[in-house]
């Protein structure tokens, strides 16, 4: 399951990133880097700039745990600095110049089936987005950001943050359903699932 | 994607998330074939919320430990931190160090980029276009794409490298202002190139920085 919301530190992990216990920073790694790689990966596109964003969050995390002041917001800390690290690297110059689509991975290799297939239909068409777009998607719809608070990341308004929202919805479905499909069910002959196939027939 | 299109769209989101108040959302959802899409925007909304998290590369913890500088800190009795400036001495001593260190290389890089930027006269005349595949830019990437995990790496806290660190930001934020025409692929290449020498001068500064041992009393 993608994003942070399900996510929770103990009390006594917190303490320790605080005063700089090494068990308990491992006991963090262990927990939400999966969650930063995710993330990262699925905003930038690009597993290898996903692994530095991993690691820059990490040793942020190490470096300035002490700085923690409410040990119940560690992991919206933790989360907000991987943020920042993934918009740092959109507005670098040798990013911008990056292939945005790039081979999408089986999102389980060893399982196969309609649902496998939806969801890397759905990474596709994600990878297809512009960056910006993506971030917009991903923070406000699976991290649970306000528009308010997206904007307010890229220097911009509430409605620039739900004009991107709209426009990479309705980028993925392009990819995923015919607009008629929307009506009358017939699936798009280009490979692609409908958005049913990687609907609620694929999440359990 | 039309606009009519996207601004369907965004009314069905705004309803969804509850931004709408009744009767206007009950205006859209009455829309031919609103429903219906609302249906798959929520259907979507929960794919991308049930896609699988990645596994981090294995030795990934231990690059991450070994990366990292922790900020000494001791806390009092009520357990509010404290720094220790006493901890920082042998920091300190350190930077005095690179940044004499710097202050050479910065200079010898800075001579170098007035050689490359046309003090002795070898520029290409900025009315010849360049190609967009121009080899030596594209040699420019790929040399900074190498360097680039030095950056990552950098330590925040030692002024030499964070100077450098700025210096390349700055430089980030010129490559991102220049206008992608062929008149400007001179421009672009100049700084493509100070930005390699300075990624450059990072790799050096590690370097001198990894010989330094530290005194034992």
């Amino acid at each position: 399951m993608a994003g942070f919301a399900s996510l929770t530190l103990a009390t006594e992990v917190a303490l320790g990133l605080k005063n700089g216990d090494p068990d308990a920073q491992a006991e963090a790694y262990r927990l939400l880097a999966p969650s930063v790689l995710g993330m990262a990966q699925r905003i930038l596109g690009d597993r290898g700039l996903a692994e530095e964003v991993v690691q820059d969050t990490f040793v942020t995390m190490i470096e300035r745990g002490a700085t923690l002041e409410d040990v119940h917001a560690a992991v919206g800390w933790i989360r907000q600095t991987a943020v920042n690290h993934c918009l740092m690297r959109l507005r670098s110059p040798w990013t911008q110049r990056r292939v945005p689509e790039l081979p999408v991975e089986a999102a389980d290799p060893r399982e196969d089936g309609p649902r496998n297939e939806g969801l890397r239909d759905l990474e596709r068409a994600l990878s297809r987005l512009g960056p910006e777009t993506r971030m917009v998607l991903w923070l406000h719809d699976v991290e649970g950001y306000t528009h308010q608070e997206i904007g307010g990341l890229f220097g911009r308004t509430e409605s620039y943050s739900k004009s991107q929202l709209a426009r990479g919805y309705g980028k993925l479905l392009e990819q995923t359903v015919e607009p008629e499909a929307l009506t009358t069910g017939n699936r798009k002959h280009d490979g692609y699932a409908r958005t049913t196939d990687i609907g609620p027939a694929c999440l359990s | 994607m039309t606009d009519m299109r996207e601004r369907q769209i965004s009314d069905l989101l705004a309803c969804r998330d509850g931004e709408r108040g009744e009767a206007d959302a009950a205006e859209v959802l009455a829309r031919p074939g609103a429903t219906k899409l609302l249906g798959e925007l929520e259907r979507l909304q929960q794919a991308l919320r049930s896609l699988p998290d990645p596994t981090p590369d294995a030795g990934s913890w231990e690059r991450i430990r070994n990366a990292a500088r922790p900020v000494p800190v001791r806390h009092d009795r009520a357990g509010t931190v404290l720094r220790c400036p006493g901890l920082f001495v042998p920091y300190a001593a350190a930077a005095g160090l690179t940044l004499a260190l710097a202050a050479g290389l910065l200079a010898v890089h800075a001579a170098r980029d007035g050689a490359a930027t046309g003090a002795v006269g070898e520029r290409p005349s900025t009315t010849q276009p360049v190609a967009k595949a121009d080899p030596a830019l594209e040699s420019l990437y790929e040399r900074s794409r190498r360097l680039e995990p030095l950056l990552v790496s950098a330590d925040r806290r030692d002024p030499m490298e964070q100077a450098l660190r700025l210096r390349i930001a700055d430089l980030d934020g010129q490559i991102t202002g220049i206008p992608d025409s062929a008149a400007s692929r001179q421009q672009e290449e100049r700084l493509w190139g100070q930005r390699v020498a300075l990624l450059e001068s990072l790799a050096q500064v590690r370097r001198a920085r990894a010989t330094l041992q530290p005194a034992v009393y």
